[in-house]
């Protein structure tokens, strides 16, 4: 068998796929806004892919780490954007450019962490006790009562006294506190779901329980989880940011944009003859994490018409 | 006849906050093999109930409570009511299988019509699509080729697979991103087999229709998928929740048809639930008739619309608008199943209603041959 035909088999296989695909594609286009979301998105996975070529570590002030901010001397003073510094410093003369970079990876680990952990455990959760109901729904619903009942940033505030300041830890606490507001959701829809005729039919075919739920209810129970978890990835880089500035994050200089906007908390009303002397240091790494957010906000308006069949077919 | 399915006194409750719903007292119904059995009755005497306790999904809060429900296949007898639920799982489907009253609700959404059908036949046949993807296998091995190594390694998956689909090591292997590409030489034969059915619902186009989403369908297509769905197995009995309530006229002397064809060439018996009464004297071989969770009547098609026996029945024909003739209901309620009346469940709109009627539940019998009622007013001749 020749290449060529080779390649004509691939297709004629592949065509419905592709097919599916091209479609999905003329939908996204449609949809100005979730390109746009889509381009931000792909722009700060860019940003992070290539930071290390963007901003090459090594400054002997970060000891071998490159997630810590290099910093020239320890002036307090914010200097404005030089040709050293494209982007300036901030307090303490760290390089705001440098930070801003490396500082994308921290957020996309963060925020696709912290949200898939709180999805995987709200999954489970949720569907379980949605689905069987009774008594297993309420203890485990009772359960989530308990951890919403707590104010989220104190009891991730105690998490991480329990298990020591670090950015893993912030991570870990902001999993505990999130889930419970996902398995709600998701409770919720799979008790809608569970009551249609498809469900019933299922198991009128011989599914098994498991089979029910993970093919049957997930799919049609996911969608105002998927969208509420992408708008998600970016508030939590936000609260994050909130944690560390208490003082419960990774030690000061670690490349991380909420820290840096908290750097710059004395620096925002300069003087009342200059009063924006040193935007540098809070616009910069703001209009970041506002890209950020927006970007995964969009983002979840294109997964529903990337994901949902009934929508995308009207 | 050998009846296939038996339902002998069986009884189901319903424990809800108003008060326990005696939802069927005592149901017994047998279904022979190859007959269509038409199930009719008012809105909430137990029809739907009945099919569901069958498969033993009655869902909560009701409960079976009592009685037997007795299938014959060529394996043996067995009570489904003290069956485990991995024993009803492989009877669902395959020995049993069931078409909703609202086709299109029936169909999940998020797949194609393709995806749903192949997934209940990989369901119960999993076996037959093995051998034929071995079959496969074999031929591309005998070609020869660089990738000899992949079908060596599927060819002993497969194997594996035909001696036990459920083994632990295969649900490890089929989450697995890349190793779970071996299935899809059985998927691709699941979904030929799907074509095939479908094509046999006849369907205009079905390798169209097959990639298809539910709500693209047509309400007409939509219960031949799902009544394909439902035949995909060939089962023993099919059950048909009203399946035409839905449809407009022709569609549904369109479906009707279709079952009575497909009920032939699948060698299947039909519980066909309606309140239709036209629906049944076209398509069912015998009646049964159905009052506040009671069999009353059950007889032959011709006998039930010639001489009917019980009263409900006699009122029920009565009730059949006929241009010309004024129109006449059954007098009362259906009775709240909570505290349904004593004796008899009729009595109180019985036109014939005796003292003993307010007493003593009549038991179903055999008032000439063949027909069944269950009323007092036959039940002093066989004493």
């Amino acid at each position: 068998m020749g290449i060529k035909s080779r390649l004509k088999k691939f297709r004629t296989e592949m065509d419905p796929n592709i097919k599916e695909l091209k479609f999905t594609m003329s939908r996204i286009k449609k949809s100005p806004l979730s390109i746009v979301g889509i381009v931000i998105l792909l722009f700060f996975i860019a940003i992070a892919l290539l930071a290390p070529i963007l901003a090459p570590p090594g400054h002997p002030s970060q000891r071998g780490d490159p997630y810590m901010m290099p910093r020239e001397g320890i002036y307090p003073e914010p200097q404005p954007p030089n040709s050293e510094h494209p982007f300036g410093t901030a307090q303490g003369q760290f390089d705001i450019y440098y930070g801003t970079i490396w500082g994308t990876r921290t957020a996309l680990r963060i925020g696709i962490l912290v949200v898939s952990g709180a999805l995987a455990i709200s999954l489970v959760i949720g569907s379980v006790a949605g689905y069987y109901g009774g008594i297993i729904d309420e203890l485990l619903m009772r359960f989530t009562d308990i951890i919403m009942a707590f104010p989220g940033l104190i009891l991730a505030m105690a998490v991480i006294t329990v298990f020591g300041p670090s950015l893993d830890n912030i991570m870990l606490a902001l999993v505990i506190v999130g889930w419970a507001g996902y398995a709600r959701v998701i409770r919720g829809e799979v008790l809608k779901v569970k009551q249609e005729d498809y469900v019933e039919a299922g198991k009128a075919v011989g599914c098994s329980d498991l089979r029910i739920i993970v093919r049957h209810i997930l799919p049609n129970a996911i969608y105002p989880i998927v969208i509420m978890a992408s708008l998600d990835i970016g508030a939590i880089v936000l609260t994050a940011a909130a944690l560390s500035f208490l003082g419960l994050g990774p030690p000061p200089g670690f490349a991380d944009w909420g820290q840096m906007v908290s750097f710059s908390r004395g620096y925002i009303y300069a003087n009342p003859q200059d009063p924006l002397k040193y935007w540098y240091t809070w616009i910069i790494p703001g209009l970041f994490i506002f890209a950020f957010v927006l970007g995964w906000n969009l983002l979840g308006d294109a997964f529903r018409d990337i994901l949902d069949p009934t929508i995308r077919r009207r | 006849m050998k009846n296939i399915l038996s339902i002998k006194n069986l009884i189901v409750r319903f424990y809800t906050y108003e008060g326990i719903v005696k939802a069927l007292d005592g149901v017994n119904l047998d279904i022979r093999e190859g007959e269509t059995l038409g199930l009719v009755g008012e809105t909430g005497c137990g029809k739907s109930v009945t099919s569901l306790s069958v498969l033993a999904l009655v869902p909560p809060p009701g409960k079976i409570e009592g009685g037997n429900v007795i299938l014959q296949t060529e394996d043996g007898s067995f009570d489904l009511l003290n069956q485990d639920e991995k024993f009803l799982r492989s009877i669902r489907g395959r020995e049993i299988s069931m078409i909703f009253q609202e086709p299109r609700a029936a169909l999940n959404p998020v797949y194609s019509v393709e995806n749903q059908i192949a997934e209940v036949l990989l369901q119960h046949r999993r076996k037959e699509f093995c051998k034929s993807a071995l079959e496969q296998i074999e031929n591309d091995l005998s070609k020869g080729s660089y990738k000899d190594f992949i079908y060596k390694f599927e060819r002993k998956i497969y194997q594996k697979m035909l001696d036990n689909p459920n083994s632990f090591s295969l649900r490890i292997l089929s989450r697995i991103p890349i190793m779970r590409r071996y299935q899809r030489r059985s998927k691709t034969e699941a979904k030929k087999e799907v074509i095939r059915i479908l094509r046999e619902m006849k369907l205009a186009d079905p390798e169209r229709v097959a990639e298809m989403y539910p709500h693209e369908l047509s309400s007409g297509m939509a219960q031949r998928v799902v009544i394909a769905m439902a035949l995909g197995c060939s089962p023993y009995l099919l059950i048909a929740d009203e399946p035409t309530t839905n449809l407009d006229v022709t569609i549904q002397a369109q479906i009707l048809q279709l079952i009575g064809e497909l009920k032939e060439k699948f060698e299947s018996s039909v519980l066909y639930i309606t309140h239709d009464l036209g629906v049944i004297a076209e398509l069912c071989d015998r009646v049964a008739v159905m009052y506040a969770g009671n069999v009353c009547e059950i007889a032959d098609v011709f006998e039930i619309f010639k001489k009917p026996l019980h009263p409900y029945t006699q009122a029920l024909l009565e009730s059949i608008p006929r241009p010309g003739e004024k129109f006449s209901s059954i007098e009362g309620e259906v009775p709240g199943l909570v505290n349904p009346p004593p004796g008899c469940r009729f009595n109180p709109r019985c036109p014939k209603a005796m003292e003993l009627c307010t007493l003593k539940k009549p038991m179903l019998t055999e008032a000439e041959k063949d027909h069944f009622v269950m009323c007092h007013l036959y039940s002093g001749s066989s004493k």
